[in-house]
């Protein structure tokens, strides 16, 4: 299934389910808390990528946020078959092979190519040393679209949140209230 | 006069197979040829024009012109009668593979351009496509309803998904470069035994035909048949190739004999067309080789890697790359080998900044922080632009 | 399996729209007329994305490349008879030359409409965002103003439609399913319309149309199905 191209909606599985709303109050997904200063759409999960918790603004083959957190030492980023090699999760990654992880999860689950990548840095999540990373990338429907990504890890556990949209206006739409979001980010001790 | 009778038999009964005449295959196309509009290959012309549009611009594609000219150039080495009508799209993909539409369309794979050793190699790959173009191999399916199916299912499961979701963009349906539907994609471009062999039979013809050396034609499905052993596959693992061309052994000893015959037949010097070859994708090395590590298949892309070098291929990145996968593959001894690459790659010309950073990462979770900043260091002087600029002095400050 | 079925249900729900054989259409307007920046009112008319299928017993769709190209003709004809109606000027799009310094942006920019009909289709009209409930501002952005260069025109009027036709086989299972009580989709006409402003590239007009009746194949029927496709279509 997961191979369906997702980011555009091939899958007809979620054609009867619902959104709602995520307010600007402090969510929880998991381990990590953060509070959003726009009002965004919970996506149901089986449209979800990966099945990971997901908002979006103007839907998902326009924008998405993921939350992908407390992956163990072991772990793939989403759930995959045994026959899928997924990359798996080392907790002594450095963001490099971090960034490599995402980016190769996203290669084999969706056939996504990356176009051109940059802005590895630093990045404070809560009191947590972490990064971001900025990407443009296409799937299956060979639209072009830029990813944003902040992760850390904790513990031995990792927790990404993972923005994408069309490269063309929809990415600045929301780009912005992503790094507010961020900003206020806490994980879980 | 019974004991020459019976020394003739003897010698006719023992008689190798390759003796057999070789009659030439002859196309069955006509040139500029248009379906009917109102039949199944038709509508099957119409699902391929969508898709060429979708191809042309495909960020998927590689679009060099130089690379295009070149391999077009090739085709009408082989054909000249028809090449004016192929038209050719390098796709980035890396696995072995080249297509040919009945409407003309021709895909070559980067994995193919990867594999192939020579422009001979690569003719026989292109020879073979479009002898299955000139006998009009996927025209002849048409008529089987599992082909169709399979066909339609794949090339327009967007019309079913539409009615549901009222996806409808220009590439609507699930695209022809999507081979995540594996199997529906094998029976499309499996071709019976017979019409397999019909266009190897013309693929080699063509070659030898353009005066490029036959022999290569069965080499390269030796070299690739020993990559997929080299992958030790536990269980059948999908492989477009093999699916799409079964009993490699039988075809192997065929194109050697055809071959034999063939060359038999020449009185000049047969061309390997090297050179020509290397230089046109010599540009493309990087993002070939990065490719092939993203799959994660690294019995095969190591067999495939470690052919690269013994060839004397593009020897600083395909050290480099070495080191890619055995760092990412983190097994027993992956360590060491990595570092050995990496230090390998740095003697030639053609290695590329990025070693320094990988090397870097690994000797710092070594917790060697000296040699770790040296590496980081040479980085960011070799590469000034490099994007990752901040999170590398971050690195610089481990271990302080 | 879990998936299929799920999948058949929905295909019902959504059909469950047209069993009775009517059309019917949803439409947003932000616009009741057209708003010219000169004199000259000019549409950019897409590239008619039209497809026309046969559903075989098996469910499979196969596609026909001669009723296509019938339907194209015929949407064609039923635009001009409206230009002449409706005083409107439409402009045929010209996909651009690969060597076009604009032309990745063109082509990014037409790709984006479909990720953007798509979101409106889905989003609006089926599994609805609940902040968009009574906003609808869905755009390709202010990069749409590299269209309106290319083609002199303000506006650009997109249309998509896939038609499938019951095969005989077909409309016999529909008819034994009927009376056993059991719906299935049968032949089905789905499209949408929808109108850019290129000046700042809002989606200033759609139309979505779903219907188990309609042929695009002969002109009279196609008319209907474009008059229902672009009625209301602002002037």
């Amino acid at each position: 299934m997961k191979k369906i191209v997702l980011l555009i909606i091939v899958t007809i599985l979620g054609a009867c389910s619902t959104h709602s709303i995520v307010t600007d109050k402090p969510q929880t997904i998991k381990s990590i808390t953060v509070t959003p200063t726009l009002i965004w759409n919970k996506v149901p999960s089986n449209l979800s990528i990966g099945g990971v918790p997901t908002w979006t603004a103007d839907g998902i083959s326009l924008n998405s946020l993921s939350f992908f957190s407390d992956i163990k030492d072991g772990k793939t980023l989403i759930k995959a078959t045994k026959k899928e090699q997924f990359p798996i999760f080392k907790a002594d990654m450095l963001p490099t092979e971090l960034v490599e992880l995402i980016e190769s999860t996203l290669a084999k689950a969706y056939e996504a190519k990356v176009l051109s990548s940059g802005n590895l840095k630093p990045l404070k999540l809560g009191n947590d040393d972490g990064f971001e990373y900025t990407f443009d990338f296409v799937a299956g429907d060979e639209l072009p679209r830029r990813g944003y990504i902040a992760g850390a890890v904790k513990n031995e556990k990792l927790h990404i949140i993972f923005y994408q949209a069309a490269r063309l206006h929809y990415y600045d739409t929301r780009v912005g209230d992503v790094r507010d979001i961020i900003k206020t980010a806490a994980i879980k001790e | 006069m019974s004991k020459l009778v019976l020394a003739y038999a003897l010698v006719m009964l023992i008689q190798p197979i390759n003796a057999e005449e070789f009659l030439r295959v002859m196309p069955e196309l006509t040139t500029n040829y248009q379906p009917d509009t109102s039949g199944t290959e038709g509508g099957i012309w119409l699902i391929m024009k969508d898709a060429e549009e979708a191809l042309k611009n495909s960020p998927s594609r590689i679009n060099d012109p130089e690379l295009d000219a070149y391999l077009h150039d090739l085709i009408c080495k082989l054909t000249p009668e028809y090449c004016p009508e192929i038209r050719i799209y390098v796709i980035r993909r890396p696995h072995f593979n080249a297509t040919m539409a009945p409407n003309g369309m021709m895909q070559i794979w980067t994995g193919l351009l990867l594999r192939a050793k020579n422009e001979a190699q690569l003719s026989a790959v292109l020879g073979h496509e479009i002898g299955h173009y000139l006998r009009r191999h996927s025209i002849k399916r048409f008529d089987d309803a599992k082909f169709k199916t399979s066909l339609f299912s794949f090339l327009t499961v967007g019309i079913a998904g539409a009615v549901a979701t009222g996806h409808m963009n220009l590439n609507a349906g699930r695209s022809v470069l999507d081979i995540s539907q594996f199997s529906m994609y094998a029976s499309i471009f499996a071709y019976g035994r017979a019409h397999e062999s019909e266009a190897d039979k013309y693929g080699i013809q063509l070659l030898a035909d353009a005066g490029m050396k036959t022999e290569e034609a069965a080499k390269l499905w030796e070299s690739l048949t020993a990559e997929f052993d080299a992958a030790n596959y536990k269980k059948p693992k999908p492989s477009l190739f093999f699916s799409t061309h079964p009993a490699p052994k039988d075809r192997i000893r065929k194109l050697n004999a055809y071959s034999r015959i063939l060359s038999s037949r020449l009185d000049k010097e047969e061309s390997l067309g090297l050179k020509a070859f290397q230089e046109r994708i010599s540009v493309h090395m990087k993002t070939m080789l990065s490719d092939e590590i993203n799959l994660r298949q690294f019995g095969q892309t190591q067999y495939l890697f470690q052919s690269l070098l013994a060839d004397g291929i593009s020897p600083g990145l395909v050290n480099y790359f070495l080191g890619e996968l055995h760092r990412i593959r983190k097994e027993e001894g992956d360590f060491a080998l990595a570092k050995q690459y990496y230090e390998e790659a740095k003697k030639y010309e053609d290695h590329d900044p990025e070693l320094y950073r990988s090397l870097g990462i690994m000797y710092l979770k070594e917790k060697n922080y000296t040699l770790a900043h040296a590496q980081f260091s040479d980085y960011l002087a070799q590469l000034p632009e490099a994007t990752d600029r901040e999170m590398i002095e971050y690195y610089m400050t481990m271990g302080r | 399996m879990r998936t299929s079925n799920h999948k058949i249900a929905c295909l019902l729900i959504i059909s469950s729209v047209v069993i009775s054989g009517c059309a019917t259409t949803k439409q947003h307007s932000s616009i009741s007329e057209l708003q010219p920046t000169l004199s000259n009112l000019k549409i950019a008319l897409m590239p008619v994305d039209v497809r026309l299928s046969i559903l075989t017993a098996g469910g499979m769709h196969e596609p026909q490349a001669e009723w296509s190209q019938a339907a194209e003709k015929n949407i064609h004809a039923a635009i001009k008879k409206i230009e002449e109606t409706r005083e409107l000027e439409f402009v045929q799009y010209q996909r651009p030359d690969a060597a076009d310094k604009t032309a990745s942006t063109l082509i990014e920019l037409e790709r984006l409409h479909g990720a953007v009909g798509q979101a409106i289709l889905f989003n609006k009209y089926q599994v609805k965002l609940p902040t968009k409930k009574d906003v609808f501002d869905w755009t390709l952005g202010s990069t749409a103003i590299v269209m309106r260069d290319a083609t002199n025109a303000d506006y650009a009027l997109f249309i998509h439609l896939r038609d499938s036709y019951s095969s005989g086989g077909r409309i016999f299972m529909q008819f034994a399913a009927a009376l056993l009580g059991v719906g299935i989709a049968g032949g089905q006409q789905i499209g949408f319309a929808s109108l850019v402003d290129l000046r700042t590239g809002d989606v200033v007009w759609f139309n979505y149309l779903a219907s188990s009746a309609g042929d695009l194949r002969t002109y009279e029927k196609a008319k209907k199905t474009v008059d229902l496709l672009l009625k209301n279509l602002p002037t």
